[in-house]
């Protein structure tokens, strides 16, 4: 075949699908990239999830095992079922009060007229601190005779034990409120200032209350942002792993061992990678299962509107 | 005739000094030129030891033009890393400071080269200023396996007890002699301000490290390595467990996660009566810029239990990286910081002591007043060793076994599960491991 054959074959074979499909060119690149740097780590979790893998030893000299490491993820010293409550209650608990805390300041914020630029500005400190710098001054004012108990003191209330079992899950619950529920009021307080002043002048008219307009068109109107907000933060809290570790590594006993923890702890101390591989993945398939439920969500509201 | 003696004797002495001057500097000479010009990375962590190191460093780069760079971390983190990525030629480190507990592993996983063959070498380390027969034997063990040495130890630890004489004077108490005793001891010193006992006791090494201290006074035990056995679901290590238990009320508030650093800071802001703890804290403990008990504590060999009175021996060493491109430098420099003739140096900058010159000389023993402590307590690890035993069993799996001990031992002593569900767990997992 002449070299002149061989493009009239191209320009016949592949030229023109190319020639309709313009845009390959421009999101092949990003493909390829995003191929690279997710799919195939992607890949290598759910094919060492599949082995007994351990540290030191390459992946295709490992022994496949098939499903047992997912069979014995609640059987093994770190227990899934535990640490999967652990990680709702913090992640639940959390979101609940930072979203109604959030929303709370926000509206508060939306009606003052001068001193929105500066609030503005103190609530994004807590959120541009390293995770691990939180944890650790956070350790200090859950000491005893730290800043929490201190503060307590001024109302009266006698010295609670932060570091004990039974309020381990409590404090990481309030540092997570206190770095995060600032994330909600920015969020929140930029989507109250976009809403549309007709719908809410039209209900005023009607004879609505403040809180009548809230409920029947600010928030309804807020609700996809709302729910972005969400899933962007359940997703954060479900992978948190800096601030527990800092505080509380997973103790005392096991009442701070969420998820991220149970995952560390199976790749670092005991260097089961394939079993570490599975708790992964499950955490993966856990935040992909709540983005869609928030997503879905998103969608019938939009509908709705 | 005196005149004639003191004259003698001053010679001698000075004769002596300049002796051993001269083979250090022979020594240091020797390396110039081989090494000059070769750079060296030291992982280390944070800790008296890594202080004392780098004291010696200044002096030791102007005479053999070797330079040296830190990489220093936190404990956690430099363990996790080396475990991690140990036998990646990425990772540009020639020293690595190595946990007791870890060594087996190093070994096991070719991280570290042994240094026998090296050690032989006059050059790189000779016998005098270097003195290998110097180091307290049971530190050197800890990184020995089957006759290779993994590393060569440079704060060697054990752990004692500490207490203040002034609050033992004011309810008319003496050192405890037995585990009862300081249980009772707990009981009268506790106050609001001030707690009767602190130590590492947070979940995980942190925890067995603590526990492994109480387990064999009390009649328990661990693994059977010959047998290749867990032998941890037994009425000792249940009664072990119980005794920690008994204590909780008598430690801070928050005791259930206090660790090696907070157990010490307690002790130093003069926050506890007692300590359970390393020997190589007692330099911070006794530094007066630092702590606010510097002078008021004293400290004594453990209490006994109804199985008798032992205590056990971890520290670091430092070893040098397979991948190193410069083995014969590397393991030039860790000789001479571990050096006999450097020893006492390394010391006064803060570093924990393990050579037994410096820990048996009088002006030492009185300068230090925890130096007499260490050695009734390394006998008393000695003891437990004489029994084919050991706080840090000899595995490669000790870090796994050590973490699964620590997780369990943990959740019983803050009653998240009985004791006995806890040991009977712990058996299983741990049988498990050295089964995998």
């Amino acid at each position: 075949m002449t070299n002149l054959q061989k493009i009239k074959n191209f320009k016949r074979g592949f030229a023109p699908f190319f020639a309709k499909r313009e845009y390959l060119f421009y999101i092949g690149p990003a493909f390829v990239v995003t191929f690279i740097l997710m799919f195939l780590p992607l890949f290598q979790i759910i094919v060492g999830s599949m082995h007994k893998w351990e540290f030191g030893k390459p992946l295709f000299e490992s022994d496949f095992i098939g499903l047992k490491n997912y069979i014995e993820l609640n059987y093994g010293y770190v227990s899934f079922g535990k640490s999967l409550m652990k990680t709702a209650i913090y992640g639940f608990g959390s979101l609940g009060i930072e979203l109604c805390l959030g929303l709370l300041i926000a509206i508060l914020l939306s009606n003052m007229r001068r001193t929105k630029g500066l609030f503005s500005a103190i609530f994004i400190i807590p959120i541009v601190i390293m995770p691990a710098m939180v944890g650790l001054t956070w350790k200090m004012y859950l000491s005893y005779d730290g800043l929490v108990n201190w503060v307590l003191s001024l109302f009266y209330i006698p010295k609670v034990n932060w570091m004990g079992t039974d309020l381990a899950l409590v404090s990481l619950i309030l540092v997570d409120v206190w770095q995060w529920t600032p994330f909600f009021i920015l969020i929140l307080f930029a989507g109250l200032q976009t809403i549309p002043k007709d719908p809410v002048d039209a209900i005023r008219v009607d004879g609505a209350n403040d809180l009548q307009t809230f409920l029947y068109v600010k928030l309804p109107l807020l609700t996809p942002l709302i729910i972005i907000v969400c899933i962007l933060r359940i997703i954060e809290i479900i992978r948190n792993f800096d601030v527990v570790f800092a505080i509380y590594q997973g103790g005392p006993g096991s009442s701070t061992e969420t998820l991220p923890i149970a995952v560390w702890r199976m790749f670092m101390s005991q260097r089961q990678v394939g079993m570490g591989s599975a708790f992964s993945l499950i955490l993966i398939l856990l935040s992909f299962f709540i983005a869609f439920i928030f997503i879905n969500f998103l969608k019938k509201t939009r509908v709705t509107h | 005739m005196l005149k004639n003696i003191i004259s003698v004797f001053f010679v001698l002495l000075l004769t002596i000094s300049y002796a051993k001057a001269d083979s250090v500097d022979d020594w240091l000479a020797g390396l110039k030129s081989k090494f000059s010009g070769t750079e060296l990375v030291f992982a280390m962590t944070s800790h008296p030891g890594s202080d004392g190191i780098q004291a010696l460093v200044p002096e030791f780069t102007e005479k053999t033009g070797i330079k040296i760079t830190f990489d220093i971390m936190g404990e956690g983190q430099l363990i996790d890393k080396t475990l991690l990525e140990c036998q990646s030629e990425d990772l540009k480190w020639d020293v690595i400071m190595i946990a007791a507990e870890t060594s087996p592993q190093m070994l096991h996983d070719n991280c570290t080269i042994p240094l026998n063959d090296y050690l032989k070498d006059q050059t790189l380390a000779p016998s005098e200023p270097f003195g290998m027969d110097d180091y307290v034997p049971a530190y050197l063990s800890l990184f020995k396996m089957e006759d290779q040495i993994v590393a060569l130890p440079f704060a060697g630890e054990t752990v004692f007890l500490t207490y203040r004489k002034d609050l033992f004077d004011a309810q008319g108490l003496s050192a405890p002699k037995t585990w009862d005793e300081f249980l009772s001891h707990a009981k009268k010193l506790k106050t609001d301000d001030v707690a009767a006992v602190v130590m590492r006791i947070g979940r995980g090494w942190e925890f067995t490290y603590m526990w492994s201290i109480f387990i064999y006074p009390f009649g328990g035990d661990m693994i059977d390595l010959e047998a290749n056995k867990a032998q941890i679901d037994n009425a000792g290590n249940a009664a072990s467990l119980e005794y920690l238990r008994k204590l909780l009320p008598y430690g801070p508030v928050g005791f259930e996660n206090y660790h090696w650093d907070t157990s010490m800071t307690a002790i130093m802001e003069g926050k506890a009566a007692m300590s359970i703890e390393a020997s190589a804290l007692a330099g911070e403990y006794e530094n007066p810029d630092k702590s606010r008990t510097a002078g008021k504590l004293a400290y004594a060999p453990l209490p006994a239990g109804p199985a008798g009175a032992y205590s056990g021996v971890w520290g670091w060493g430092l070893g040098v990286k397979k991948t190193s491109k410069n083995h014969e430098a590397a393991i030039a420099a860790i000789a001479y910081f571990t050096s006999k003739a450097k020893h006492q140096e390394y010391v006064n900058a803060g570093g924990p002591v393990s050579r037994t010159h410096v820990l048996a000389n009088p002006d030492n023993q009185a300068k230090h007043p925890y130096y007499q402590a260490t050695l009734d307590t390394l006998e008393q690890a000695a003891a437990l060793y004489a029994k084919g035993k050991s706080a840090v069993p000899k595995t490669s799996k000790w870090f796994q076994i050590s973490d699964v001990m620590g997780v369990y031992g943990s959740e019983a002593f803050v009653s998240e599960r009985t004791i006995a569900d806890a040991l009977s767990e712990m058996n299983e997992q741990v049988q498990k491991i050295l089964d995998d």
